[in-house]
């Protein structure tokens, strides 16, 4: 028998052992080998305007992917090999010499690999149509998507990640080298100490996860050093949280005699206990993983979910344009008209003035106050309102008194507006206006009209002889996100006209081409971000699988002694469920506090609702990482129940 | 009926047809209430089969055992668990302690399982505790205690929920000679001032010596029976003649 034949047999004697590991892999590859089949795919690099960020969107993430990959082979064999010490060590006895063993185990893994990367890539090749058919649905184009094999993604995909089993396999040889063949005659680890809980510890773990908190909620200004410093106490204190508070929970759980002298209670607590020293950083690391993906996760659909019901709110109207009250309106509304699926449900007409002036001090500096500023009578106000079809009317009681409009305000970078003064010049003179109300909603459609200060009529009528009146209409149509050709020709038409379509502020704007642009954006953040979250929680599920699965395999005995004393399968069946229960739930509780903290600074800075899409996100990843726990119970209750 | 445990016509015939092999052989045995028996016979006798039929571990193929007046033939994979947990305690040759658990709540895990109240489990500990000697150690860890501590902690474990049969497969087989002497002594005291019903499987003549009868078996058969007279040295010498009329190998029974 050849070293190729046994490395063979192994790794189908092995192959339960195997499964999991393989299924990640297969998925890790899978989904890098569909990213670089975007990259290459003429479809979509036909596509002018999102050529550049597809391509480097897909390029970035799938170098993470290789990366994590890579760590996750890494891990993982290391932890394979642990695991067959023994076996190691008995081939060592029978006088293979070590260079063999480590071959042989060379070729087990490279047989793996090789399988794991014909798997991997056999299967994206079948499913990247589906995977770019749902990402240009999720990026709002309705192209007919070409099935096609390319050799460049499947060349690129198979040397990248050969290499990294290369890397990985040569690791897992030089781990023989350090195997002592009297490991074998040794006892496994027994009298492992009660690991001592230390409240300095615990207390320094609480005070950095709070203080992170803290410092990261309560931050006045964003700045560069906000997210560093932030992670560097939330990830420090997490790590010292696992290794001493756990053990102080557990202890207490202990003092509560009634609980802990009741059935399984009594085993399950004390082999946590027993296991905590090896366990926390392993923990630890899962609950930083599972707080990354989620955050990740979390922020993208945010962003998702945010544009999906908000751009109504930025966009109200589907065209706005500033009008030169002569021949244009007519070939506006001609246009239109000839788009009888667009049909206008309602439409405003407005006029504005516009001045130079200057903002109140809310957080910005003299030079950055200087605005262009745009004046509208309450009338014109209440008119759009109506035409948007708001119930908001404002009567402004005080001459001096206005309602000022800021698009751009952002709650966690700047203080309120309300009651503060705005300054405009009018004929050389600086006049003052308080503002009695203000809101950050545009009132037309964004970049049309971004410092709006709404005014009293007479006020109105007085300023409006010394100023820059601009007219414009506004309409609303129907089905304004399929609206491509109508909105095509209107930027012909007025361009024709003359109009200088890019000037700001923004003589036109359609609601269709914002939300193509954004739905663009978003649609391809939320693929990547899902994607790769599901990267990283299968290999974070992996990972508490495999090292359950180690314990599980140094426990049999204990597990042969429960049963003899009287233990019935559904006892250690319930014990396994605890301490797995222990064991996964803690770290997602963990990763999923974190995560909500640092994606609630969405809603704190940009005003966003994040609790849908949070929810959902974080749904979703407990579902799927539930999944992992049932598994890991069942495989390790059948594993124990093997070891009589 | 004063019995606690009650054996009629037990076979057990392993394998299929065409190649049976009969470990057991109409096998008729009583233990009263009160008794210390010891089960002796050479290596293949079957005594093994039979301490694994009568924990409930396996079952006769024909035969019936009545355990503190149930049948445990007849009785079905779940009311099976439930009564070994309730009518036997176990002492085996390693200890079967879990090293994750200190002295006390190895002691005390039949109890939890029971789910009885923690002042009940508290007293019962230092009542069996107390018996056993082992008072001194109740909060180490089996790594830091020795064997014969460890072997009078599973005996504290297998006593402590007052079962009707303490079922011991070759307790001393794991110590030296001074800590199998005590650990005899502890239970032959058990037996004497608590009343415990026990019964040890052994091949050293010198534990046997400790029980109060012995029933040996050969070949699946029940062979003879002896029981104690006056002193035990007597009783040991009359275990080795029949060991010696038994024949077989019987070297490493001395």
């Amino acid at each position: 028998m050849t070293l190729f034949n046994m490395a063979f047999k192994n790794i189908r004697r092995n192959f339960n052992n195997y499964f999991i590991y393989f299924v990640s892999m297969v998925f890790s590859i899978m989904i890098y080998h569909i990213f670089t089949s975007i990259q290459y795919n003429e479809q979509i690099v036909n596509l002018q305007e999102i050529k550049s960020s597809i391509f480097i969107t897909f390029k970035t993430s799938s170098i993470v992917i290789a990366i994590f990959a890579g760590i996750f082979i890494w891990y993982s064999n290391s932890f394979f090999i642990k695991k067959r010490k023994k076996e190691v060590a008995l081939y060592s006895l029978m006088g293979v010499k070590k260079r063999q063993i480590g071959r042989m185990l060379f070729y087990e893994n490279l047989m793996m690999g090789m399988l794991a990367l014909t798997a991997g890539v056999l299967l994206g090749s079948l499913l990247s149509k589906l995977f770019i058919m749902l990402l240009l649905q999720l990026m709002g184009y309705s192209i007919h998507v070409k099935f096609a094999i390319q050799l460049k993604p499947i060349i690129n995909t198979a040397i990248m990640f050969s290499v990294l089993f290369l890397i990985t396999s040569v690791h897992s040889y030089s781990i023989i080298y350090k195997f002592k063949l009297i490991d074998l005659f040794k006892a496994e680890n027994i009298g492992d100490k009660e690991p001592k809980a230390s409240w300095i510890a615990s207390l320094l773990g609480l005070l950095l996860v709070g203080g992170g908190y803290f410092y990261y909620l309560g931050v006045e200004k964003l700045h560069a050093l906000v997210p560093f410093i932030t992670l560097a106490l939330v990830v420090t204190g997490t790590y010292l949280l696992f290794s001493s508070l756990t053990v102080y929970i557990i202890k207490l759980a202990k003092k509560n005699k009634v609980n802990y002298y009741s059935g399984t209670n009594l085993i399950s607590t004390s082999q946590l206990m027993y296991r905590l020293k090896g366990h926390a950083r392993t923990l630890a690391t899962i609950a930083v993983l599972s707080a990354t993906t989620l955050t990740a996760m979390g922020v993208t659909s945010s962003f998702y979910y945010d544009f999906q019901t908000n751009i109504n709110k930025h966009y109200p109207f589907s065209y706005a344009y500033v009008s030169d009250k002569t021949g244009l309106d007519k070939a506006v509304d001609a246009v239109i008209a000839k788009y009888p699926e667009h049909a206008i449900k309602s439409s405003v007409n407005y006029e504005l003035i516009s001045f130079q002036g200057k903002l109140p001090n809310v957080g910005f500096s003299e030079k950055y106050r200087d605005k262009e500023i745009s004046v509208m009578s309450e009338k014109t106000y209440n008119e759009i309102a109506k035409a948007r079809g708001l119930n908001t009317r404002i009567y402004l009681d005080f001459h001096k008194d206005i309602l000022f409009i800021d698009t751009f305000y952002s709650k966690a970078f700047m203080k309120p507006y309300k009651g503060k003064d705005l300054e405009i010049k009018v004929d050389g003179e600086v006049r003052s206006y308080q503002i009695k109300d203000f809101q950050s909603a545009p009132l037309l459609n964004e970049r049309i009209a971004d410092y709006l200060a709404v005014v009293d009529e007479d006020v109105y009528e007085e300023l409006r002889e010394k100023g820059e009146i601009v007219y414009g209409n506004a309409y609303i149509v129907n089905n304004a996100k399929d609206s491509a050709a109508l909105t095509d020709e209107l930027y012909r038409t007025l361009k024709h006209a003359g109009m200088d379509v890019d000037k700001w502020p923004k003589p036109f704007s359609a609601f269709y081409d914002n939300y193509k642009a954004q739905l663009m954006g978003s649609g391809l953040t939320i693929f990547v971000g899902a994607f790769l979250g599901l990267v990283f929680l299968l290999a974070t599920g992996s990972i508490i699988f495999f090292k359950q699965l180690s314990e599980a395999n140094e426990d049999k005995k204990r597990y042969g002694i429960l049963r003899n004393v009287g233990f019935d399968k559904k006892d250690i069946k319930s014990i396994i469920s605890k301490q797995m229960l222990f064991v996964f739930m803690l770290p997602l509780a963990v990763g999923i506090t974190h995560s909500i903290v640092a994606v609630s600074i969405l809603k704190k800075a940009l005003g966003m609702d994040v609790f849908v899409p949070l929810t959902i996100t974080i749904g979703v990843y407990t579902l799927i990482y539930m999944i992992y726990y049932l598994l890991t119970v069942d495989a390790y209750g059948k594993l124990v129940e093997n070891g009589r | 009926m004063n019995n606690v445990l009650a054996a009629k016509n037990l076979k057990k015939i392993y394998g299929s047809r065409g190649n049976n092999y009969t470990a057991l052989q109409d096998i008729n045995m009583e233990i009263e209430q009160g008794e210390f028996v010891g089960i002796m016979g050479p290596s293949g006798a079957g005594k093994t089969t039979l301490l694994n039929i009568i924990s409930t571990i396996d079952k006769p193929t024909s035969g019936s055992i009545l355990i503190d007046g149930d049948d445990i033939v007849k009785m079905k994979e779940n009311q099976l668990s439930a009564f070994r947990r309730s009518k036997l305690g176990f002492i085996f040759q390693d200890f079967n302690l879990l090293d994750t658990l200190t002295v006390m709540e190895n002691m005390i895990l039949p109890l939890t399982l029971a789910k009885v109240n923690p002042k009940l489990i508290e007293q019962r500990t230092v009542e069996v505790s107390n018996i056993l000697g082992i008072e001194d150690i109740l909060y180490k860890y089996p790594y830091e205690i020795s064997g014969g501590q460890k072997q009078r902690t599973a005996a504290a474990r297998a006593i402590i929920h007052q079962p009707k049969l303490i079922l011991a497969d070759e307790p001393t087989g794991a110590l030296d000679s001074k800590s199998s002497m005590e650990l005899l002594q502890c239970l032959s005291d058990l037996n004497k001032s608590n009343g415990v019903n026990i019964m040890m499987v052994t091949h050293d003549a010198f534990a046997a010596s400790y029980c109060k009868r012995i029933i040996f078996i050969k070949d699946g058969q029940l062979f003879t029976e002896l029981h104690k007279g006056s002193s035990r040295k007597e009783f040991f010498q009359k275990i080795l003649d029949v060991l010696k009329t038994m024949g077989g190998d019987n070297s490493d029974l001395i």
